[in-house]
């Protein structure tokens, strides 16, 4: 027996699904923990890359360096991918950042009248807020042997963020922005292909190709921004991306510092 | 071990302490004596494979031997970051650190986590070991390349 969430997003999202690797097996659950964590089992177990995991809601959503990422049931896209891309050697990782946030940003673009913006390196905004948080796990062995990785997003659909004061008020969702109502069902089934086709690329070989398609949606570039490091913050304006993805910001003593991990804000201009 | 004295305690828990906080600082040799025990520590930037030479008075002799097994008598493999980016000792703020100097290692355990464009990578041992020294602090930024841990292997 089906349960609702597959009869309504999971089978209508399989339909008609011409992906080569990306959801050939996919995966309803009505609620889960977290499906980045179940995915990671999968992994662990030796399942074969392109397994999704799709959830109505999760329980314990996670976000990066343990925070939570919560949304009430049915509201959102919560899904989890598993890739094999041994091809890669970790250091080339960043590629998959810019693959998911390229992939999930053109998918929304092609079922909504919504222009996505990413703001880096993974978070895509409309209109300045956040849509949705991607979080990508890895596993490897040494400094050649990717074995695998977990694609997780979380992408607001048909609720209002701003309603729930326990949320960060910069978020928004497609329904709040776009003026509509979105069928997850067809979303899913866009970003299923959006992620086959960018991951078939990159696997060709066409690497700058999606680095560019990256950053023609990076808008954090020429930005006035607050860097927020585990140890330390500083502000200055972010310049340029390095060719390991990591940002370039000037900061105020004039020093052009890469951050490849941390929080950016991006602040308004000051006044000149 | 029930018959310890205190020179063969400086010889066990002691070493493993002292080589935990001398990576805490920019200390690259170090001498300490303790009744007829004595130690002296010295490392290379990074203190992969440091020399460590430990010895001991003649209650303390007998011990010494089962004392080269403690992490400070060869300093092993070293675990390198794949990557640039922010190593973090721990899956989040909140949790234990993975492992500790002294801890057991089995293949696949997690020893650490770089963190570089929002992808959490996380860092396994090979082998199987115990972990002699951690030469990153928690959410220190890291080089492709630059040793996180040392491992001696155990087999």
């Amino acid at each position: 027996m089906l349960t609702s969430f597959e009869q309504t997003i999971i089978e209508p999202a399989r339909y008609q699904l011409e992906t080569l690797i990306i959801g050939q097996e996919l995966l309803g659950l009505e609620q889960t923990a977290s499906t980045n964590s179940l995915i990671r089992e999968r992994a662990f177990a030796g399942v074969a890359e392109g397994l999704v995991i799709v959830a109505n809601e999760q329980t314990a959503g996670r976000g990066r360096r343990g925070r939570n990422w919560s949304a009430p049931a049915g509201s959102s896209l919560l899904l989890s991918l598993l890739l094999r891309p041994t091809w890669l050697v970790p250091s080339e990782s960043f590629l998959l950042t810019m693959l998911a946030a390229v992939a999930i940003s053109e998918a929304i673009e092609r079922e909504t009248s919504c222009t996505v913006e990413l703001k880096w390196p993974n978070d895509l905004l409309i209109n300045g807020r956040k849509l949705a948080g991607i979080l990508v796990e890895l596993e490897t062995a040494g400094p050649e042997r990717l074995r695998w990785a977990v694609i997780g997003s979380g992408i607001n659909v048909n609720w209002q963020p701003s309603d729930d004061p326990t949320i960060n008020q910069a978020a928004t969702s497609l329904a709040s922005e776009c003026g509509h109502e979105v069928d997850r069902a067809g979303l899913l089934r866009a970003i299923l292909h959006s992620y086959d086709r960018h991951y078939l690329n990159l696997r060709s070989g066409r690497r700058e190709a999606l680095r560019q398609a990256w950053l023609d949606r990076l808008t954090t570039l020429g930005k006035a921004v607050e860097i927020e490091l585990s140890t330390h913050s500083f502000v200055g304006v972010a310049e340029a991306v390095d060719q390991h993805g990591g940002l370039q910001v000037r900061d105020n003593t004039g020093q052009l510092q890469t951050v490849y991990a941390g929080d950016v804000k991006v602040r308004p201009l000051a006044q000149a | 071990m029930s018959e310890q004295t205190p020179e063969h305690n400086l010889l066990t828990e002691d070493v493993r302490e002292l080589l935990r906080l001398i990576t805490q600082t920019d200390i690259t040799e170090l001498s300490l004596e303790r009744g007829d025990a004595k130690i002296h520590v010295k490392r290379t930037p990074y203190a992969v494979a440091a020399p460590v030479v430990v010895t001991s008075g003649v209650a303390a002799a007998p011990a010494a031997a089962s004392s080269a097994e403690t992490p400070a008598a060869s300093i092993g493999q070293p675990i390198t970051s794949p990557m640039v980016g922010t190593f973090y000792a721990s899956p989040s703020p909140k949790d234990p650190a993975y492992v500790k100097v002294g801890d057991e290692v089995h293949p696949g355990d997690v020893i650490g986590i770089v963190e570089a464009m929002k992808m959490m990578n996380e860092i396994e041992s090979e082998i199987h070991g115990r972990v002699a020294v951690i030469h990153v602090e928690n959410s220190q930024p890291v080089e492709y390349g630059q040793v996180l841990i040392s491992i001696v292997p155990l087999d």
